[in-house]
């Protein structure tokens, strides 16, 4: 057969190249994980924060903006959205976050939830 | 009638049509991952099969890279005019510079070091890179940290997924292209 002479094949630098990116990918998650556990959360709406709030104390926080409402919760040091109205629901599946630097944005509403480090030293930052 | 013999105008006409052509196709592929998507099965936005790319794929590695750039341009804003939002089309086209970055960087290895797969895993990593930089200027520097190695490791699947596809099919894609090109 004349085409599965010119086939192309699967070749070992194929596993290179998974391999670049399986350790791309392990990079980032190491540098998340390294990241320091934050102390309070910024929700911003249009890129402004609105609110300042303190992780270490559990609350729920509904916000509502440019048309779309979300539940922002605070619970055991993490945050989290839960019942948005936007239709991708990105907000949602980004599930908990902890870490200083993480967040949770909503796309539809331009609400972005943003964990901050600096303050209080806790107990992470000191161990390392 | 060979390639060679065409004149210099018909030979321009000979790669509009092509390049026409192959733009339906990757239209069509853009048409079927927006009737069947991939988020209903995972809800990760930003993630698709990529189908578009394996006819920009073969085009740039088959026919020309210039051409797939103008075909790769054109799917994204018309695929953009009508399944999309201004958005959208910013992040589609952020990852499609970037795939196509990727692919022109994959070049000089393609054919020898690696396949089709080794092609599209990267450039497929290339595309979430660009789509995170647009998330970047747009939202929060924040989503790089918790949703990029997330996004990675989906392009890992897709790329992979749509590389064993072009290394089936890539040569029936190019006799389709060569047909025309010998009668």
């Amino acid at each position: 057969m004349e085409h599965s002479k010119k086939q192309v094949l699967f070749r070992r630098g194929d596993w290179v190249a998974i391999l670049i990116v399986v350790a791309l990918i392990g990079a980032l998650w190491g540098f998340y994980f390294r990241a320091e556990k934050g102390n309070t959360i910024e929700i911003s709406v249009n890129g402004t924060v609105v609110h300042t709030l303190s992780l270490k104390q559990n609350g729920v926080y509904p916000v509502e903006a440019n048309g779309h409402r979300l539940i922002v919760h605070v619970e055991g040091g993490e945050a989290f959205v839960t019942d948005a109205d936007c239709p991708d629901k990105v907000c949602e599946h980004t599930g908990k976050i902890s870490r200083a630097g993480a967040s949770i944005v909503c796309s539809a509403a331009h609400v972005s939830v943003r964990i901050k480090g600096e303050g209080d030293a806790d107990v992470d930052f000191v161990a390392g | 009638m060979r390639m060679s013999t065409l004149s210099r105008a018909d030979r321009r006409v000979y790669r509009l049509c092509q390049n026409a052509a192959l733009l339906a196709l990757a239209m069509i592929c853009s048409f079927v991952e927006h009737l069947v998507p991939l988020s209903a099965l995972l809800p990760l936005p930003g993630v698709k099969l990529g189908l578009a790319n394996v006819v920009i794929a073969v085009l740039f590695y088959k026919v020309s890279p210039v051409d797939a750039g103008i075909v790769s341009v054109l799917r994204i804003g018309l695929s953009a005019l009508l399944f999309g939002t201004p958005v959208s089309l910013l992040f589609s086209l952020f990852g499609g510079v970037m795939s196509y970055l990727t692919l022109w960087i994959c070049r000089p290895f393609f054919g020898r070091f690696f396949s089709f797969v080794g092609v599209s895993v990267l450039s497929a990593t290339g595309h979430h890179l660009g789509q995170m930089t647009a998330a970047v200027i747009l939202f929060d520097t924040g989503v790089l940290l918790t949703y990029l190695p997330i996004l990675l490791l989906a392009g890992l699947f897709t790329g992979g997924t749509t590389g064993l596809l072009l290394n089936a099919c890539s040569t029936r894609l190019q006799k389709l292209i060569k047909r025309g090109e010998n009668n």
